[in-house]
């Protein structure tokens, strides 16, 4: 992204709204980045490539709704 | 096939099919292609949390309030597959052992496919396969993630101290059952669906006989146990459907 890297934006998005429910959705995939995303507080984490049924998945989780 | 492959178009930003076969053939087949389309291509159904509402019920009502008194749990799940639900479960397991409740557990994974379980057995998942349904902190805690020859994107494998308790078995639920002991709790989940009646019935009956009183049976979602048993009662937690043994 231009002037912010997502973990950047993560950190004062949730500076801002510590309650708002962030799905990080990103080509890094190392479990470094992954963690590091979580420790700043995502609440999932996707890797690119996805497909639709894993990111509706990932959206119902926390919407406490069954894809099925 | 058509529409899946419709998917994929939009994923990579094709145009169409078409152009993403004229890309494939210019520059050969991409492993993140590869990747994309072998997994449309098959019915690649399991998912790690699959029916969330059904872990939910064997975490938070069976596992703390029936069983809370029982030391060892025996669980089996009878139609395994590549194994991510059974891996799940000892996930649930060890969860709970890190917040100071302490089960004793044995899994029992078996499946008709040879294939299937030799996947299981290396726990090692695509990365299309491990964000099926597993929450990023689940994956970072009991995966390890591995790079291979063939793939620029990793595997992840799963921990040794979640296989340490789990056992496979080639099983074919129609045939012979070995020695397999006893259980509390068993899934099986979409698969009944796809045979005849009188092979359910087969199977449920052969289920009875080896749960302990008061066991449970775990079916599909879109599964049930209507004109199949009456061995079971039927008890709805949230918005799960589960089937317990009657005395």
């Amino acid at each position: 992204m231009p002037e912010l890297s997502g973990i950047e934006a993560l950190s004062l998005l949730k500076q801002e709204r510590p309650d708002q429910i962030i799905l990080m959705m990103t080509s890094k995939n190392s479990l470094n980045n992954i963690i590091e995303a979580l420790d700043k507080g995502a609440n999932d984490y996707i890797m690119k490539p996805f497909t639709k049924d894993i990111l509706l998945g990932k959206i119902n989780s926390f919407l406490g709704k069954d894809l099925a | 096939m058509y529409n899946r492959l419709q998917n994929i178009v939009k994923i990579l930003n094709f145009q169409d099919i078409n152009e993403l076969w004229k890309d494939i053939q210019l520059n050969g087949l991409q492993i993140s292609e590869k990747s994309l389309i072998l997994d449309m291509a098959t019915n690649n159904e399991t998912s790690f949390f699959r029916d969330p509402n059904v872990f939910e019920f064997f975490k938070n009502e069976f596992l703390l309030k029936i069983k809370s008194n029982s030391e060892k749990i025996r669980v089996w799940s009878a139609a395994a597959s590549t194994g991510q639900e059974m891996y799940y479960v000892a996930m649930i397991f060890e969860e709970l052992k890190e917040k100071g409740i302490n089960k004793n557990y044995e899994i029992l994974g078996t499946d008709i496919s040879d294939r299937v379980l030799k996947q299981a057995e290396n726990g090692m998942y695509s990365q299309l396969e491990i964000q099926r349904g597993l929450p990023a902190q689940m994956m970072v805690k009991y995966f390890e993630q591995v790079q291979t020859e063939d793939s620029t994107l990793p595997y992840y494998r799963i921990k040794p101290q979640l296989k340490s308790k789990i056992t496979l078995k080639q099983m074919n639920l129609l045939q012979y059952w070995p020695e397999i002991g006893r259980f509390d709790i068993i899934f099986c989940r979409n698969f009944l669906i796809y045979l005849s009646v009188e092979n359910k019935k087969k199977i449920i009956d052969r289920f009875t006989k080896i749960l302990n009183p008061e066991g449970f049976l775990i079916l599909g979602g879109a599964e049930s146990l209507i004109q199949l048993s009456e061995r079971f009662e039927v008890v709805i937690y949230k918005n799960a459907t589960v089937y317990k043994l009657k005395n």
